[in-house]
């Protein structure tokens, strides 16, 4: 086992502070064993079982803790644990989150341990492979019920109070983030340049915030045979525009191919868009849905950027971290495409 | 000259020997490996079919934009340099606005002539799936 564990056998480091924090008698830990993904954050699937207490039986857990490295933007495993307690209390679908440790002496860096949900989560599988996901038109009308349930949470929640709120908007604050990150770039960026120009002379007004997943996309989902089973990877969750979350899910760099379905590759619109008109009670705004579709070209392109740098620098040779890396043309392209200027 | 078979030779046979001799006898998590070497033996092989192509464009048409006689371009080395300066101005023109209108629309024009260079590379198959 690798991972960066302090602990000689982190198997029963873990089931003794499984005791305390489940209220049990006893915990075994049987599988510990890495999940594939994550580039920031490592998932271990644990199997638990617990004797005595509100959980007891066999317990299949995902455990999740800090990667070697990780994007700066991303949260930390306390604050990751607090947003996915707040988004399971609003009633979103996400494995339930059931205990965290801060205690460095545990394991020798902070996690926490959630349900493991069962299915997959691949782009590439949930878009294409009719065994998963059940209906389509059912499965995104249902995910556009999950995001407006988490749109409903609204600023101020005491237990999120280390989420700072972007000003003067979350559009404004964006283009600032990335021109920031680009500034310290070793490489000038000229048509990322020209698409936050583009953004930022039509960056819309604040409208309201709301809690938003700001990663909510096909592959960050899980899917059984059924229909959806999970909402997962909230590292990125924080205040912000409702129709980031709306534009992110339908870009076209998130379709895994399928692009005439522009619900995240699964479907047309219209299914996720009723759904989330039908469950919060906000209103799809079309045009700010395409500056947010825009605006997420500009963001993929500059994490890209950032994970590519992440092998470039020598930091952490990684064939997949330098092929993302090649992935920003695509997205400067596209950015390009959906801000053509009229006299061009 | 060197030596044959050329470097874009080798890599285009190595390429082929992993997909067809090495990939149908790998295990689920090393097939996504394996499919990603691929990927990166193939934008390897194409940079080496296009050479600094792009790049001499993007800093001619730039050049023309601000209206500067470019020194012919050499050495990739002298390219590479042409490239940074010249996109290193349109950067910083293009962030504050100083651009007017028509020259905007130019910059548009160069910037997407060199992202579908660069994605010809890196992605064929995304460009020409429109």
């Amino acid at each position: 086992m690798s991972g960066g564990f302090s602990a000689a056998d982190p198997g029963t480091a873990l089931a003794r502070f499984l005791i305390g924090a489940l209220d049990a008698r006893s915990v075994t830990v049987g599988r510990f064993a890495k999940l594939s993904g994550g580039a920031i954050q490592e998932n271990w699937a644990v199997d638990a079982t617990v004797n005595g207490g509100p959980h007891a039986g066999k317990l299949a857990l995902v455990l999740r803790t800090d990667a070697p490295s990780g994007v700066a933007v991303s949260h930390g495993r306390a604050h990751e644990y607090a947003i996915l307690r707040a988004a399971h209390g609003a009633g979103v679908t996400v494995p339930e989150p059931l205990a965290l440790c801060e205690d460095r002496s545990v394991l020798g860096k902070p996690f926490y341990v959630m349900r493991r949900v069962a299915g997959t989560a691949a782009g590439h599988i949930v878009t294409r492979d009719d065994k998963w996901k059940g209906d389509r038109g059912a499965l995104a009308e249902r995910l556009g019920r999950e995001l407006a349930k988490l749109h409903r949470i609204v600023p101020p929640v005491d237990s999120l109070a280390f989420l700072t709120m972007p000003k003067p908007s979350p559009a404004a604050a964006a283009i600032a983030d990335y021109r920031h990150w680009l500034d310290g770039y070793r490489d000038p960026r000229p048509a990322l340049e020209w698409g936050l120009a583009w953004l930022a002379e039509r960056a819309p007004a604040l409208d309201g915030m709301v809690l938003c997943h700001r990663d909510f996309r096909t592959g960050n989902y899980m899917v059984d045979e059924h229909g959806l089973t999970g909402v997962l990877d909230w590292e990125f969750a924080g205040w912000g525009d409702a129709m980031e979350d709306v534009g992110w899910f339908c870009a076209r760099c998130w379709r895994f191919g399928q692009t005439a379905r522009e619900a995240g590759g699964i479907t047309d619109r219209a299914a996720f868009y009723r759904g989330y008109e039908a469950e919060g009670g906000r209103r799809i705004d079309p045009a700010r849905v395409a500056f947010w579709e825009a605006m997420a070209h500009a963001r993929w392109a500059v994490i890209a950027l950032q994970q590519g740098e992440r092998h470039v620098s020598g930091s952490e040779p990684s064939l997949d971290l330098a092929l993302t890396g090649r992935r920003v043309a695509e997205l400067e392209w596209e950015l390009l495409r959906m801000t053509q200027p009229e006299a061009a | 000259m060197r030596d044959r078979p050329s470097g874009a030779d080798l890599l285009a046979i190595a390429r082929r020997t992993l997909l067809e001799t090495v990939l149908p006898g790998l295990a689920d998590d090393r097939r996504i490996a394996a499919l990603m070497i691929a990927r990166a033996i193939e934008i390897a092989e194409r940079e080496a079919a296009s050479g600094d192509a792009a790049q001499r464009a993007f800093a001619a048409a730039t050049a023309m934009l601000y209206g500067e006689a470019l020194p012919a371009l050499g050495r990739s080395d002298d390219v590479a340099t042409a490239w940074r300066r010249l996109a290193t101005r349109l950067a910083r023109d293009l962030r504050s606005g100083t651009l007017d209108r028509e020259k905007r629309a130019k910059a548009w024009r160069i910037l997407m002539a060199d992202a579908e260079a660069r994605v010809g590379e890196s992605n064929p198959r995304y460009r020409d799936a429109g």
